[in-house]
């Protein structure tokens, strides 16, 4: 009974952090965002002359088109509250948010040569998903053991070395690193390709191709790897070595059991919840520092979409895709704490 | 326990850590640098940097100097301090001849690629006259009728080309009906004679002497440029437009240090009331500020940041508490850990039983023990807020004013630097932001490990 | 700094020995120090542990862990601290225990345990953290007979434990003596609990033993100025005041010459702030005082 207790107040508490949250972005892109709505009508209220001049065939007078244009336009604005008080205007929009319409773009398309933005979006958000959660469960793993090792060690060569990695990783700036892989593995060494997700032309055969996926995953992927391993080894070694020092470990000692196993069993199964926590969170985060990583490796996910978003102005996608990047560390957050409650017997027995 | 003990004692504790002792050498070293930058530097520097017509007298694309230490293929770039012009006309003559004599070595076995003289006068002068000396002996004279300020004048450039053209007819005795550059530089660099062309590079001593002469009030500053543009410059090399990585290296400076300290000072003091405030009040109200803790958390910084920038100009100010209003989750949540276990440990139960204030008795008992992590986590959180920051500048999203590692280096991406081999202008720049970022780094984890088992002390 | 220097402890079969003190008399340590559970930076600097014959500081760690750790010594641990793993139930970990060492780790053997100790069945399947201070205590108890060890260390077994638990704790401690044959070396600071649980007693002050001896003799007449009292600020049910002894035990990185207890004593002589003393023979007790 416990856990549904948990399941209910943290799912409530969620659901108006998100309100919350939104507003706040809502509040930043505020000018851009009524902008956008603005172009959009425009663009929609064109859309309409043209169609209603097609059909109506010369039968209406140019007032009576300019009328119903002007009609229709303000009928749109008013989907989005636009002459309304700020608080109505705020609630209409925010729906059209949270329902993810987010209209049509400027200039970009998507693969299919849509406009439509959310189709855009949903185009590229896989390969963003699929680079930054393999490396964040690269990450994960590899840390979790080194932060393990390091804990068991404590002192010892392995250990030491942890809070060098440690502060490499607070100091690397991660696009920085992806930009030299690229200047020395793609153009240097000439091994693997300098960017994007697939050649061009394409080879042929479903092996080849997956193959050729693989060879442009591999950069982008040991850039980020070799970025976030240190701080996530060192976050995770951190909570062994303080769940080390409880009460629990010293009487299982003093029971007979061996060092290894109260490591790996006792204290791993404790600070489990609290690694998994934090995978849940690092990919979440990862997601948000996609821009920059998918830039330089010219990485067809969102992160690329927005910067390209930003080259050229086109401010409907920006808004959207800081929206669903929002939505996805929030998400995030929420199965990090749903797992952590999961995973911890003291919460889910009640 | 007195406050006063306990300092000495963590500045004992700190002294003992090597690498937060070198941190905070590095840091001095980093702050005085700024000095120097902030004080020799006019403000206008950044928008020069900006302008790439300012850079033209340098090599563009030119690796750094010393790998002429490896490989003799890119002779070094020859730069002359500023020079006070005098009147060597006699006085009491109407006319005026300003004069000065550059002198340098040249040991390179390849010649230059170009030499660049800007003059810059107020005025008028009726002719420059430019007497190019060898380590021979030999010499020639190029004039340049009416020079014009501020213009670039290279060996290609009409009013001197000609005279070096003459210069070869001379030595060789066929004189040509046009030169190239790598001519021109040949004539001016080689050894004398019928071979002149095809000579080796004549290594030593060569003298350039240049004569204003007018008939007025003309002045010549001392900011008249030359240089002997070889194929390397500096330690760290140009980048396309011919801009020193070691100036934007060096103006970037400032400006990373005073970000990265604004941000995590305002999110830390902002982060660390907040989550002690938290864990100190407990119960419901700890709730709520979690919650508005998570609500603050949850917003992606780069992306929401990126989005903000369309709406907002930014300046230092307005950068660091935007950063700031995204990262203060972070230290409150530790704050509130940290307040927490002190809060088992202390007596805040006897000060509330006795019905003391609960916010006095936070400010002036609590707080004081949360002060030694917020120090440290102030120190870490400078790196993050530096880092941030130059991201935001390779996406251009910067404010205009300033010189940013990160702008830097969004050129280099933008140029392509990578396919063309420039690593110079990629390595440089990065390695910087690790500089600046890691002496915090240091002495962040060095503060940290000394205030942590303190405050876990059961 | 020392926590305990030149003690001198012995526990027959089937007796119950106490070990006295305040918080911070090195009573813990020195019980930790037994069952070479110190961390470092604490460690045996010299002594022996004599068990049976051997001396169990100089085997090698696997043995003493395979054959020694609680399957002949076993500890039970403040009743404040956390003893079980708080992610695993107690019915996993006690069967751990027992497949630990070798036996057979099977529900029965687990509930059969459980029993020994008056606890229920249904304690198997439950989580630490469920359980009140009593129940964790006796379940660690139980996991503590597990192997049927000869000797147990009980360190503050019933601290922060109400009066009745406590007095249950020490009744099953009593008759883990008289049913299964077990030494027990009870280590507390409250001699109210001693007096009615164990045959002979050692008090500590500031890590030297003061006063050893039986334990009904000390409890009609306490010699050590020490011991007089610690059992002098025991309240009772009739006690209207709560005597104290006047200071505090000194820092035990900086103990100064004499006797230890010297700067408390209200019988304290030139002598006793030079030299210390040495344990003597006094009626069916040994004292470290220069009164004797």
């Amino acid at each position: 009974m416990g856990f549904a207790r948990f399941l209910v107040t943290k799912s409530i508490s969620y659901a108006f952090a998100l309100i919350a949250t939104v507003s706040i972005l809502y509040l930043g892109i505020y000018g851009s965002l009524q902008r956008v709505i603005f172009a959009q009508a425009s663009y929609e209220a064109q859309q309409f002359q043209q169609a209603l001049v097609k059909s109506a065939h010369g039968s209406l007078s140019q007032a009576q088109i300019a009328a119903q244009v002007a009609l229709f336009k303000a009928s749109f604005l008013g989907q989005f509250g636009f002459s309304q008080p700020l608080p109505v205007k705020f609630a209409y929009q925010l729906y059209h948010l949270l329902t993810f319409q987010f209209g049509s773009s400027y200039f970009l398309l998507a693969p299919n040569g849509s406009k439509v933005i959310s189709q855009i979006i949903v185009a590229y958000l896989p390969n963003t998903i699929i680079l930054f959660t393999t490396g964040t469960l690269l990450v994960v793993f590899f840390g979790t053991m080194i932060g393990l090792l390091a804990a068991k060690s404590v002192g010892g060569k392995l250990d030491r070395s942890i809070p060098f990695i440690a502060v490499i990783h607070s100091s690397l700036p991660p696009f920085w690193v992806g930009f030299l892989f690229i200047a020395y593995f793609a153009y240097s060494l000439n091994v693997l390709p300098s960017g994007g997700i697939i050649s061009v032309p394409p080879p042929t055969g479903l092996f080849a191709q997956f193959g050729d996926f693989l060879a442009h995953l591999t950069l982008p992927l040991l850039a980020f790897f070799i970025v976030n391993l240190g701080g996530f080894g060192y976050v995770i070694r951190s909570l062994v070595v303080s769940t080390m020092g409880e009460d629990f470990v010293l009487t299982a000692k003093a029971r007979g059991i061996s060092d290894s196993r109260i490591l790996f069993s006792h204290v791993l199964r404790t600070v489990s919840p609290s690694i998994a926590t934090q995978s849940v969170l690092a990919v979440a985060g990862s997601f948000g520092g996609a821009i920059t990583t998918e830039v330089v490796f010219r990485w067809p996910g969102l992160g690329l979409l927005t910067y390209n978003a930003i080259l050229s102005n086109d401010l409907p996608i920006i808004i959207a895709s800081t929206f669903v990047l929002t939505i996805v560390l929030l998400l995030g957050l929420y199965i990090g704490e749903l797992l952590y409650g999961v995973l911890d017997p003291r919460i889910k027995a009640g | 326990m007195s406050n006063e003990s306990n300092l000495r004692g963590y500045v004992r504790d700190f002294s003992r850590s090597k690498s937060g002792v070198a941190g905070l050498v590095m840091l001095v070293l980093l702050v005085a640098a700024s000095i120097y930058v902030l004080v020799g530097y006019p403000p206008t520097i950044a928008s020069q940097w900006g302008n790439p017509k300012q850079w033209q007298g340098n090599p563009p694309s030119a690796p750094p100097q010393w790998i002429g230490y490896f490989t003799p293929a890119y002779p070094p770039t020859i730069g002359f301090p500023s020079v006070q012009w005098t009147n060597a006309a006699p006085a009491g003559s109407p006319n005026s001849n300003f004069s000065n004599t550059y002198t340098f070595q040249w040991s390179s076995a390849k010649t230059p690629s170009d030499i660049v003289f800007i003059p810059r006068f107020s005025g008028t002068f009726i002719e420059a006259a430019i007497t190019w000396m060898k380590p021979d002996g030999n010499s020639l004279v190029i004039y340049i009728g009416n020079p014009s300020s501020n213009v670039n004048y290279v060996v290609a450039d009409p009013s001197i080309s000609p005279w070096i053209q003459k210069y070869v007819g001379d030595q060789t005795g066929t004189t040509p009906s046009g030169v190239t550059v790598p001519q021109e530089m040949a004539a001016l660099f080689n050894q004398d004679g019928k071979g002149l062309m095809s000579n080796p590079v004549l290594q030593g001593t060569y003298r350039l002497r240049v004569d204003f002469i007018g008939s007025g009030a003309g002045v010549v500053q001392s900011d008249t440029f030359l240089s002997v543009n070889g194929k390397s410059y500096g330690l760290m090399g140009t980048d396309l437009y011919g801009r020193p990585i070691e100036l934007g290296v060096l103006l970037g400076l400032p400006w990373a240090l005073e970000l990265g300290a604004l941000t995590s000072v305002i999110a830390v003091l902002f982060g660390v009331v907040f989550g002690g405030l938290a864990g100190y009040l407990g119960g419901k109200r700890d709730n709520v500020m979690q919650w508005f803790a998570l609500v603050f958390l949850a917003l992606p910084a780069l992306p929401f940041l990126v989005a903000l920038s369309y709406n907002i100009q930014l300046d230092l100010i307005s950068e660091a508490l935007l950063i700031s209003a995204l990262s203060w989750p972070f230290y409150a949540i530790i704050a509130r850990s940290v307040s927490l276990s002190v809060k088992s440990q202390t007596y805040v139960e006897a000060d509330r039983a006795m019905g003391v204030s609960s916010i006095r008795t936070f400010f002036t008992h609590f707080m004081p023990r949360l002060t030694p992590v917020s120090i440290a986590y102030a120190a870490l959180g400078v790196p993050a807020g530096i880092l941030l920051a130059q991201t935001l500048a390779f996406l251009g999203i910067q404010p205009q004013t300033v010189v940013t590692w990160g702008g830097i280096l969004d050129d280099a991406f933008v140029q392509e630097a990578a396919v063309y081999g420039w690593w110079w202008w990629v390595l440089f720049p990065g390695i910087m932001i690790i500089v600046a970022a890691l002496p915090f780094v240091l002495v962040g984890f060095a503060l940290d490990k000394i205030v942590a088992p303190k405050v876990q002390a059961k | 700094m020392k926590a305990a220097e030149e003690v001198d402890l012995t526990l027959d079969r089937q007796e119950i020995v106490g070990l006295a003190g305040e918080s911070g008399s090195g009573k813990s340590t020195l019980a930790l120090g037994m069952l070479r559970l110190l961390n470092p930076p604490g460690r045996v600097v010299a002594g022996e542990v004599n068990y049976d014959g051997v001396d169990i500081l100089k085997l090698p760690e696997k043995d003493f862990r395979e054959n020694y750790r609680w399957k002949k010594l076993a500890m039970v641990f403040q009743g404040s601290m956390n003893g079980f793993t708080p992610v695993f139930t107690i019915g996993a970990q006690i069967s751990e225990v027992l497949k630990i060492h070798g036996s057979e780790g099977s529900e029965t053997k687990v509930r059969k345990l459980l029993e020994l100790v008056n606890l229920d069945e249904t304690i198997i399947r439950r989580y630490p953290h469920e359980l009140s201070g009593g129940q964790k205590q006796r379940a660690f108890i139980a996991m503590a007979l597990a192997l049927e060890p000869d000797v147990l260390v009980a360190d503050e077994p019933t601290t922060a434990l109400d009066v009745i638990t406590q007095a249950n704790i020490l009744n099953l401690l009593k008759s883990l003596r008289r049913d299964m044959g077990i030494s027990i070396l009870l280590i507390t600071h409250d001699l109210a609990i001693i007096s009615e649980t164990v045959d002979r007693l050692y008090i500590m002050y500031a890590g030297k033993m003061v006063e050893e001896g039986d334990s009904a003799e000390f409890f009609q007449k306490p010699k050590h100025p020490y011991g007089q009292g610690l059992l002098a600020s025991t309240p009772t049910l009739q006690s209207k005041e709560i005597k104290g002894i006047p200071g505090f035990m000194p820092d035990l990185a900086n103990v100064p010459p004499g006797c230890s207890f010297a700067p408390r004593c209200p019988y304290a002589m030139e002598v006793c702030r030079r030299e210390e003393p040495k344990l003597k023979g006094v009626g069916r007790e040994r004292v470290a005082c220069w009164l004797y």
